[in-house]
């Protein structure tokens, strides 16, 4: 297992765990003690607190940077597949959130106002996890290729003799 | 006009189209008051299939293949600048309202599919004039 897809791997739990239980904690305080301005500045820390995971990423980017080139063409690729399927699981994530209510409540129905910060914090959630599993999927995909690969040129030695 | 423009102002007109669309049918939705899961797996199917069509038009016909150096750089830049554009819209929309009306109100949710299309549309609109903007900066520039 390489850096990232151990990086991947903890991003997997430790990101959506965060996140449910810090949104989680500031959704319930406003449903049970309703607005005010502590909580709106908790949820302001709490935004940011969430902005500095990002910020640690690029932080190891420049680390890593620095230190020495373990981050090769082939993960930069695998990252930016990651990050457009993400984006593409967020889509969908906000598509079914946003209609399926609707349906089951229908058009003219009410729903609690918790359900927007939980859309949000989900959609976060929900993003994490496929980019992760993503990550974590492509490289088990090029790890048995490349293998088998290796596999490949072994089992064939007279192939380099000509 | 460049490739680059061509699809951003198709993009833009397409989505925009697509738009009022989905804001008629789901006024439409509304005012026959259609409830039930039946509505959900119909919703699903059809939207499976376009999600199936536009992929495989895409696939054949995408645009974004012709693209030189200086075009993809202009498009990587536009679709960072749409995904910050629609985190900060998705966050002000929801967060805003939650703090406004307190946790124990109730929305409309009517609401909902209201976000999905706004938010939808800022994403696309942002992205097409990042990139209109940049080919004009640059053609200016020479």
């Amino acid at each position: 297992m390489n850096k990232s897809q151990e990086e991947a791997l903890l991003w997997l739990f430790l990101m959506p765990l965060s996140v449910a239980i810090g949104g989680g904690l500031l959704v319930g305080l406003v449903y049970v003690e309703g607005p005010s301005l502590r909580r709106t500045l908790l949820f302001s820390l709490f935004a940011v607190w969430t902005g500095l995971f990002w910020l640690w990423v690029l932080l190891q980017q420049k680390m890593r940077r620095k230190k020495k080139v373990t981050f090769d063409e082939r993960d930069e690729i695998i990252h930016k597949k990651a990050a457009l399927i993400g984006y593409v699981g967020v889509w969908l994530y906000f598509v079914t959130a946003c209609v399926v209510p609707w349906w089951i409540v229908g058009p003219r129905g009410t729903i609690s106002s918790n359900i927007l910060p939980i859309i949000l914090v989900g959609g976060i959630i929900a993003f994490s996890i496929v980019q992760s599993l993503a990550i974590l999927i492509q490289y088990s995909w090029s790890g048995k290729s490349s293998e088998k690969l290796d596999q490949d040129v072994f089992s064939e030695p007279h192939c380099s003799k000509g | 006009m460049s490739k680059l423009q061509k699809s951003a102002w198709v993009n833009l007109i397409a989505v925009t189209i697509c738009a009022i669309i989905g804001c008629v049918a789901f006024s439409l939705l509304y005012l026959l008051n259609a409830k039930g899961i039946d509505h959900i797996f119909v919703f699903l199917i059809v939207g499976s299939l376009t999600g199936l069509c536009i992929y495989v038009f895409y696939r054949k016909k995408s645009p974004e293949a012709g693209f030189d150096e200086r075009e993809k750089m202009i498009y990587k830049r536009a679709f960072g600048l749409a995904a910050c554009t629609l985190t900060v819209f998705l966050s002000c929309v929801c967060i805003i309202p939650f703090f406004v009306l307190s946790g124990q109100s109730v929305i409309k949710v009517y609401y909902l599919p209201l976000i999905l299309f706004s938010t939808l549309f800022v994403a696309q609109f942002v992205h097409s004039t990042a990139i209109l903007i940049q080919c004009s900066l640059e053609e200016e520039d020479g």
